[in-house]
């Protein structure tokens, strides 16, 4: 435990300076009935409503739209290559200053689902980092961030938001 | 279904998924996401010290919202869905999606059911605890 970080030491001034940021996204490409298709593929649902458009029409949805947590799920949307590290392309906090080497944990996700995603929606998403604090567990002292991200589509209307929690556990701690 | 139709203390279908890598690499790439922790077992033993690859979080939300998208079909609206997570999961285990009816009203001439729900492994270790969803109905004048 030699590397244990003592309470009150992670959330250093300049990562406080991070609570408000933001980071902004537009998909190059409307979401598409084969992404919906294929989200559905990938989790076995045979629910006619997100590939079957007579089907659709005949719901209250009135056509096909998307499973409802795909539109908080993509990455499609960021448009970003593949980090050589760990192939990872989805949003991340560049550059966020921890002060210490950690560990990301997923603590979390609150979605609100507005309204059924449609093939032809285009997503436009803000990220903006809400909440950053210290916590002590039993393994020690470790930070929480709470992001907000907010998906709307190209005529501005809001179809989600995500709250989303990600831990930062201290390498040391997870070693130890 | 309609709001009508549910009652508070009803419990859901429960729905269990066993975990294979073909699941998680088609997660993946269904969902623009290619980190290696998904399908390269020798990666995620060696930076997340798990012992294979393993199941990214966001799906339990997504299997969840597929349990409750066929049971209050065709006319359910997953409207909020809520979970914290507690452990990773792994291919060749198999997880227990299962939810309770808490409270139903309603709302602007919309029926709101509020959910608990919980994905354990069938051996009773907990994934995603506590979740919870709402889901939207028609209302009674429908």
């Amino acid at each position: 435990m030699s590397g244990a970080a003592p309470e009150g030491s992670l959330l250093t001034e300049e990562l406080r300076g991070w609570i408000g940021r933001e980071a902004s996204y537009e998909a190059p490409e409307e979401l598409g009935r084969a992404a919906i298709r294929y989200y559905a593929l990938a989790l076995s649902d045979a629910n006619p409503l997100y590939r079957d458009e007579a089907y659709a029409r005949g719901t209250r949805f009135g056509g096909v739209i998307a499973p409802p947590t795909l539109v908080v799920e993509t990455n499609q949307y960021a448009d970003l290559p593949l980090r050589p590290e760990d192939g990872y392309n989805g949003h991340v906090w560049e550059g966020l200053p921890l002060p210490v080497p950690c560990t990301l944990v997923r603590g979390g996700n609150e979605y609100e689902l507005l309204r059924p995603v449609r093939p032809d929606d285009r997503l436009l998403v803000r990220w903006r980092i809400e909440e950053i604090a210290e916590r002590r567990g039993r393994a020690g002292a470790m930070l929480f961030l709470v992001a907000l991200a907010e998906y709307r589509n190209q005529h501005g209307e809001l179809l989600a938001t995500n709250r989303d929690t990600t831990i930062f556990l201290p390498a040391a701690e997870r070693d130890a | 279904m309609r709001l009508r139709d549910v009652a508070a203390g009803q419990e859901i279908p429960e729905l269990r998924v066993p975990l294979t890598h073909e699941l998680l690499a088609a997660y993946a790439g269904a969902t623009w996401d290619f980190h290696r922790y998904h399908y390269d077992a020798d990666f995620a033993r060696e930076t997340a010290g798990a012992r294979d690859a393993f199941v990214d979080g966001q799906m339990l939300g997504a299997l969840l919202a597929r349990q409750l998208m066929a049971w209050s079909a065709p006319e359910g609206w997953v409207r909020r869905l809520a979970l914290r997570y507690r452990s990773m999961s792994f291919p060749g285990e198999t997880l227990l999606c299962s939810g309770r009816v808490r409270e139903t009203r309603l709302e602007a001439g919309s029926g709101l059911v509020e959910l608990e729900l919980a994905v354990q492994t069938l051996d009773g270790r907990d994934v995603a605890v506590p979740a919870s969803a709402t889901v939207e109905l028609p209302g009674g004048t429908e």
